[in-house]
């Protein structure tokens, strides 16, 4: 039963990546303007003139 | 080209077109100022602005004068507005109030098509930002801050511009969250291993989890808790004893416990309901402070007032700094421009509407020799004047700075605080019962066991949350309704109130004077002058506002001119009778209008009809018929009493109205209310309310979109949504049954859980189900509880 100790320390060692994600998407202000993105994404990216 | 019956929008903002219409190759516009904006924007190929979103353009109320922007050209203004500078490329950060739709995104971000200088745009759309940047040596600042407002995005800048304090708050508290989330959900994991199964746990397995739940909740208590140790922290220096001390100590003594119950091999402790409790708390504070971001409260006259000022020195102009402005200087004052220090007028002529100062509404004439004051805004074309006091010493800013006037509303906490508070030395005193009982057995160890799991299951968690989940979710929902609370805390208070009072001008009015429109044959000018030289005979304040619209100057005598009271009026104008009035007075059948109607009648002939919609806000006699009948209400103007019969008949005949008064006056005159043992409600907007603002129990502030300056008050409505005020206020008392509904349902949880703890036997099982259980249902319920109440009083419940 000890091979558990091993899965739980793997299961941990993704979740903190997770968790790191999460912090760096935080910190590199992507939760800033949560309404923007959103509408932004629903333009053409190239308008031809 | 405009007809009687059939009506047309503005395709840029959407506006009815009236009299001012144009129309352009089938395309309708309510006045030029939008057919300017449209034009921009077609020359750029940019028209899918207008493909994205319905008519998403917005009128140019105040159209701004050629050299409003000219001290942008001082290199020393701006460097201070510019925030960051590479080589030739220059960064600069605006505020625009206007954004509101996709298509605003969309505009603004490809300003580099109308300018090619400017190197990029981004919109932050939640915060109403925008950044720019552009290449200084194609283009500068007054040239990029002139295409925006062009485009009718004119960009707020002021003397305290620069301040932004609320965003980072959130932030911090997202982050919090997040880790808290983790927290738990991963020591909830390591526990569910124990408890599933039964004691039969391998030692070293066992050892592993329980050190690991240690570690994972570090992060949970030491990091995301930080912000109840704080505040617990500050309230303790303070010598009170605030409502987030009892949650710390719950916390610590949870923690504790903890590790001694795995330092000592009798158990896992309660680490998974220690997170769960710092989670839960933070996602009712994070709901809380979500409500603050999107608007700046406590806005004083610094935001209202033009951060330069136009000195003529020698003839020359020249921007400064409105500080360093002395007694003496010449300023100009551009067309539409507020006057920012007393003065004396020296040239020009002065039509100025200090409706924002003291709640007139009519415009003043003023002199040349006469004083101007501070806070007024010129209406007429371009003035001067000479400086009589600085900014510092002005009027408006002693009126400001006036220390009756400055008294703080204290935020104090609300009655929910103390029965926490109460309830929590209740607990200790239960938990201190139950040990004396297992003391006196002999029972040593159900007597601790008695103590601390009293306190850890009965913490006032489920008290708190209720509470703070139903204000968020109340202000949540608010705030779609165009209703800013400054802080949920001010919820409870709404359930005294006893009594409202209103201020008139820019509150139940609309903040531009008249909304003239005219319908029929066009008006040559010689007819206009006719009809103005009519209304001139008359002191009808139709008529008046009519003679407003159409602007004639000169005006030619009146023959046999003989007015009708009530009805119209009419006479011999070169060589021609023209009769003015109502439906019956011209003698033909109108069908139902809004506003009033004025009939213009030329040798017996029909040639138009003016329409005259109401200057007050819409729905307010609706919203007076509602508020009547639960709560007292006056009205304070600090305007004459001209328009009191047509008060009374929204208010009712039987209202207490009082006019010209002061600021001072107002304050007094809810004193004396207070002193009655009225709890009042202030709905104001001006200068001129802000002592009434301090004085009263809450103050509500109308803001109308163009306006950067709010005074100190408690909360915030937007103009169009005043009428909504008898929802809002049931909806915010709503919140106090929502809560005690709630709170009762957690009791219930907390009984179970004391059942157990009384008797020594809870186990961190029964903990770990009980604490997540009563709050998520606590969340689920204030959730749907306050979308009920509100979706039963009509109020929206979504951004749509």
């Amino acid at each position: 039963m000890k091979i558990i100790i091993l899965l739980v320390i793997l299961s941990l060692i993704i979740a903190i990546s997770f968790l790191i994600a999460f912090i760096w998407s935080v910190k590199s202000g992507q939760y800033e303007d949560i309404e923007g993105p959103p509408r932004r994404i629903l333009f053409d990216k190239n308008i031809k003139k | 080209m405009s007809s009687f019956t059939s009506q047309t929008y503005c395709v840029h903002c959407g506006s009815e077109c009236g009299h001012d219409a144009l129309t352009v190759a089938e395309t309708n516009f309510c006045c030029s100022g939008c057919k300017m904006v449209y034009d921009i924007i077609q020359n750029n190929n940019l028209c899918e602005y207008y493909n994205i979103h319905d008519t998403p353009g917005i009128k140019t109320i105040y159209k701004w004068s050629s050299q409003k922007f000219d001290y942008l050209s001082n290199k020393e203004i701006v460097n201070q507005l510019i925030s960051f500078r590479n080589g030739e490329e220059e960064h600069v950060e605006f505020y625009l109030p206007q954004i509101h739709c996709s298509s605003c995104l969309w505009l603004l971000e490809r300003l580099y098509q109308i300018n090619p200088a400017i190197i990029s745009s981004r919109v932050n759309f939640y915060n109403k930002k925008i950044y720019i940047t552009y290449d200084s040596t194609g283009t500068n600042l007054k040239e990029v801050v002139e295409l925006l407002a062009s485009l009718a995005y004119e960009p707020h800048i002021s003397l305290d511009g620069k301040k932004n304090t609320a965003t980072e708050y959130d932030d911090q508290y997202g982050l919090s969250l997040g880790i808290a989330g983790f927290c738990f959900g991963n020591v909830m994991l390591m526990s569910l291993a124990e408890y599933f199964s039964a004691g039969t746990m391998e030692y070293s397995i066992h050892t592993f989890i329980s050190i690991a739940s240690i570690v994972i909740s570090l992060p949970s208590l030491l990091y995301s808790a930080r912000h109840f140790y704080m505040s617990a922290w500050k309230g303790l220096r303070k010598g009170i004893l605030n409502i987030d001390f009892p949650i710390v100590l719950a916390l610590f003594i949870t923690f504790g416990r903890s590790l001694y119950e795995i330092a000592s091999g009798t158990g896992i402790g309660y680490l998974d309901s220690m997170t769960g409790i710092i989670f839960f708390m933070l996602i009712s504070r994070w709901l809380q402070s979500r409500t603050y971001k999107k608007i700046f409260f406590d806005k004083d006259y610094k935001s209202f007032f033009p951060v330069y000022a136009c000195k003529i020195v020698n003839g020359i102009s020249e921007y400064v700094e409105l500080t360093t402005v002395k007694a003496h200087d010449i300023l100009r004052i551009h067309s539409n421009e507020i006057i920012p220090v007393d003065g004396i007028l020296s040239k020009g002529s002065a039509q100025i509407d200090y409706s924002f100062v003291s709640g007139e509404s009519n415009p003043v004439v003023v002199e040349k020799g006469e004083l101007v004051y501070s806070g007024g805004r010129q209406l007429g074309s371009n003035l001067e004047i000479v400086v009589a006091k600085e900014f510092s010493k002005s009027k408006l800013i002693s009126l400001w700075n006036n220390s009756i006037f400055r008294t703080k509303h204290e935020l104090n906490h609300d009655e929910y605080d103390k029965i926490a508070n109460y309830f929590t030395l209740g607990v200790i005193m239960l938990g201190g019962i139950a040990g004396m009982y297992w003391m006196l057995q002999k029972e040593y160890t159900y007597m601790w066991n008695a103590i601390v799991t009293v306190l850890i299951v009965a913490c006032p968690c489920a008290l708190l949350l209720s509470k703070n989940f139903t204000y968020g979710n109340i202000a949540r929902i608010l705030s779609y309704n165009g209703f800013f609370l400054r802080s949920t805390e001010l919820i409870s208070r709404f359930n005294k109130v006893s009594t409202f009072v209103f201020d008139k001008t820019g509150t139940l009015t609309q903040p531009y004077y008249e909304n003239v429109n005219y319908f029929g044959n066009r008006l040559e000018d010689s007819m206009k002058r006719a009809i103005s030289s009519l209304l001139n005979q008359s002191t009808h304040p139709l008529g008046k506002s009519i003679q407003r619209f159409l602007l004639v100057k000169e005006h030619v005598s009146v023959d046999s001119f003989k007015e009708y009271s009530g009805k119209g009026i009419e006479g011999w104008i070169e060589d021609r009778h023209i009769k003015i009035g109502s439906a019956d007075f011209v003698k033909i059948s109108d069908s139902g209008q809004v506003g009033s109607v004025i009939f213009v009648m030329c040798d017996s002939k029909l040639i138009g009809k003016f329409i005259i919609h109401n200057s007050y806000r819409d729905g307010i006699d609706k919203m007076f018929a509602k508020l009547k009948n639960n709560f007292k209400i006056l009205l304070l103007s600090g305007d004459n009493a001209n328009e009191t019969e047509n008060i009374k008949k929204f208010i009712g005949q039987d209202a207490v109205l009082k006019f010209n008064q002061s600021p001072q006056d107002k304050l007094h005159s809810i004193k004396e209310l207070q002193d009655q043992k009225e709890n009042v409600v202030m709905v104001g907007d001006g200068l001129n309310d802000s002592g009434a603002f301090q004085q009263s129990d809450i103050a509500i502030c109308v803001a109308d979109d163009d306006k950067g300056f709010t005074p100190a008050c408690d909360a915030i409505i937007e103009g169009r949504n005043l009428h909504l005020i008898p929802e809002i206020v049931r909806f915010l008392q709503s919140g106090k049954i929502t809560i005690k509904v709630i709170f009762g349902i957690s009791a219930v949880y907390n009984l179970i859980g004391l059942y157990f703890a009384l008797q020594g036997i809870l186990t961190p099982l029964v903990a770990a189900i009980l604490m997540p259980l009563s709050s998520v249902t606590i969340i689920g319920l204030s959730y749907l509880w306050s979308l009920r109440s509100a979706s039963k009083l009509l109020l929206k419940t979504t951004t749509l």
